[in-house]
């Protein structure tokens, strides 16, 4: 995986390694990222920063960590960064905060499902909301947030008994 | 099959198919146990609550067009930040080199000459530099 990429940075080829790059982890790092901020021109401007960070470090990645996992590392990093500094969470309500997903469902509509995600610890969130865009794929939500497989299930097994239990209370 | 056990498998089934025969286990325990068959019910409409939710917004057109400008522009920012040094060792090399054509004195003066003098403006314009830096920043 990601051969290609390592052989272009190697001939010096920084800028080709990089278009190669962002078109396999452009749409992944954008939903890492979306799942930890929950609103997607934020996202996409954070995105943007871990893209330019990504492109600025390139030739120094050292190849210690598998290509992935350093990308997704700086796009958490840059992530993490962002909610600090905005803090934005804290500010802004509910619903300005998060936007993230389509119309309202007749059983549990939109804003329900917002207000049981928002009360969940963030890394649940994070996991549950990616396990999701990734197409319930607990591989692609491990690597992406640098977890063990078990780690991730434990996660997300927490926040569906947890967001279940807040279901049963709200009635 | 314990309610543990049965409940463990429920949300286990949400991650990943399981196999028939646990499949088998669960179902006719979720027929027999009203609490396990409340659970299974609320995790079953909040998966497909979650997955008509949390579908993954597109990043827009412009994404690859803002990208490109502000690599250009880190592009340009970085040269920017090189070029004094870049001009400073040009303009030694080119001083030395003319002196060393033109003024009658043995070459090995003319090269330890040129490298102290272009050594020592570095460090002065270098520090020049920072101070004007400093004075930015106040």
């Amino acid at each position: 995986m990601d051969q290609d990429i390592r052989q272009l940075l190697s001939q010096r080829q920084k800028d080709r390694a990089f278009e190669v790059l962002l078109q396999r982890y452009q749409a992944k790092v954008f939903r890492l990222v979306f799942s930890m901020l929950g609103n997607s021109s934020r996202a996409e401007e954070v995105t943007q920063d871990a893209f330019l960070k990504i492109w600025q470090a390139l030739q120094s990645y050292d190849r210690r960590a598998s290509l992935s996992t350093w990308i997704y590392t700086i796009a958490r990093n840059t992530g993490i960064s962002h909610l600090r500094a905005e803090s934005y969470r804290k500010t802004l309500s509910l619903e300005e905060a998060h936007e993230p997903f389509a119309e309202a469902e007749p059983v549990l509509n939109r804003l329900e499902i917002e207000r049981l995600l928002a009360r969940l610890p963030d890394e649940q969130r994070e996991v549950i909301v990616l396990f999701y865009l990734q197409e319930r794929s607990i591989e692609d939500v491990a690597t992406m947030l640098d977890l063990p497989e078990g780690t991730v299930k434990s996660h997300l097994h927490r926040a569906r008994k947890a967001m279940a239990a807040m279901m049963e209370v709200r009635r | 099959m314990k309610c543990q056990t049965a409940q463990e498998l429920i949300l286990e089934s949400l991650d990943r198919s399981i196999d028939a025969e646990q499949k088998t286990r669960l179902e006719s325990h979720i027929a027999e146990c009203e609490m396990c068959q409340s659970f299974w019910e609320a995790q079953r409409v909040l998966d497909a609550a979650l997955a008509a939710h949390c579908v993954a917004p597109q990043l827009s057109s412009t994404f690859r067009t803002k990208l490109a400008h502000n690599i250009s522009g880190e592009k340009r920012r970085a040269l920017q930040e090189w070029l004094p040094d870049l001009v400073h060792l040009g303009g030694g090399i080119v001083a030395t080199a003319l002196c060393f054509l033109w003024l009658p004195v043995a070459p090995a003066v003319v090269f330890t000459v040129g490298i102290a003098l272009t050594f020592v403006s570095y460090v002065l314009q270098t520090m020049f530099r920072f101070w004007l830096e400093d004075l930015e920043g106040l």
